[in-house]
């Protein structure tokens, strides 16, 4: 494909609109809620076994039952090390030597769910812990 | 009730830009949107916390079925004629919050999240019009690939036609046109591909939106620059949107 002169319109600018802004009334008169709305099931399963064969991702219900934050003072972390600890501050830090295939398991939920590290191990404890596991 | 869809499995395509200016223009013009969003990130759900504008924290719910989901929306909005849905991309639930959705809103715009996800294709499925935001470079070119396949490939096992169209987007606000745009659209015209004829250049307008939670005709020229082009932009945008949707329903009529 030829290039074309990079400069050309450079000196430009942006073409006025055409009419005032923003003002023009849209005619959404012959559109409105349905009446009897009803989800097309039959295509909503196509469409959950097209994207299974595409190996998309599924979420299911994961969210937390329980507050996440840590309280100031003292951490579940101690029963994860199996001692006392006690944590002055809200904050602590957990550096954790795992397979890398868990590693990797961790990072992609976490990417997945859009949030911060530390969310997604809260949120993985309160599962554990809601199904007593 | 249309029921648009913003779909690309790639992240950074414009898609809740895209979704946010059409549902600003329909709401100005005194329409009732429902916006149902799936990425976790919730940047629909913060921009209408922003505003005081309902919000559906669908995490937070256990319902049953989509009347539930009903009676909590009717609940939710009361006199307002704009309401997130925030899913965090639970596909379980997400159809019960879409029929329910399309039984109050005049339009149901999706956004999913920016990832191949199964969320975005079951909204996919169920939506009158599907629009592909596309951020016309080259990597970008890869992944919007992958998701027009994708719906290809459901419109082929649901046995029925999903009409889709390529919105081009953060497009040169200017006269010149990248380089990167020119060759791909030809790419996209080679390949028989519907391709908008608007595009959504980008105007610091539409990121005021988010900036001051606000829609674009309550924005100020003190607020942000470039105004009346950005409401041009949406005015043409919005136009041609709804001209495809008349266009679907007289085919689907004849």
């Amino acid at each position: 494909m030829a290039r074309t002169d990079p400069f050309a319109g450079v000196n430009q600018a942006d073409a006025p609109p055409a009419e005032a802004p923003g003002r023009k009334t849209i005619d959404l008169s012959d559109f409105g809620p349905k009446t009897a709305p009803a989800i097309d099931r039959g295509a909503a399963d196509a469409a959950r076994r097209a994207g299974e064969e595409s190996g998309f991702a599924s979420r299911a219900r994961s969210t937390p039952t329980k507050a996440t934050t840590p309280k100031a003072g003292r951490s579940r972390l101690s029963d994860i090390v199996g001692r006392p600890a006690v944590i002055e501050g809200e904050k602590a830090q957990v550096n954790i030597l795992a397979p890398a295939d868990v590693c990797l398991r961790f990072k992609d939920l976490q990417r997945q769910r859009g949030e911060a590290a530390w969310q997604t191990l809260a949120a993985a404890l309160d599962a554990l812990e809601a199904n007593d596991v | 009730m249309p029921n648009i869809t913003f779909a690309n499995t790639k992240g950074g395509s414009g898609k809740t830009t895209a979704t946010l200016a059409l549902a600003s223009e329909l709401v100005a013009a005194g329409a009732r949107v429902a916006l149902v969003e799936g990425d976790p990130n919730r940047p629909l759900a913060t921009w209408a916390e922003g505003r005081g504008a309902p919000v559906i924290d669908t995490p937070k719910l256990r319902i049953r079925d989509a009347a539930a989901a009903g009676a909590i929306l009717r609940e939710a909005v009361k006199d307002q004629n704009l309401v997130v849905i925030t899913t965090d991309n639970d596909d379980e639930t997400v159809l019960d919050w879409l029929e329910a959705a399309e039984g109050w809103a005049t339009f149901v715009l999706s956004d999913p999240e920016g990832s191949p996800n199964q969320w975005m294709n079951l909204v996919i499925s169920q939506a009158d019009m599907v629009i592909v935001p596309f951020a016309p470079t080259t990597l970008d070119a890869l992944q919007v690939t992958r998701t027009l396949r994708q719906i290809k490939q459901t419109e082929r096992m649901a046995g029925k036609t999903i009409p889709h169209k390529v919105l081009l987007t953060r497009c040169n606000p200017g006269a010149v046109m990248t380089r990167d745009e020119r060759d791909i659209r030809a790419l996209l015209a080679k390949n028989n591909i519907d391709l908008m004829g608007v595009t959504l250049a980008d105007r610091p307008a539409f990121r005021g939106m988010f900036k001051h939670d606000a829609l674009l005709s309550e924005l100020t020229d003190v607020e942000t620059g470039g105004l009346n082009h950005a409401r041009a932009n949406a005015a043409a945008y919005v136009e041609e949107v709804i001209d495809f949707l008349r266009s679907i329903e007289k085919k689907d009529a004849a």
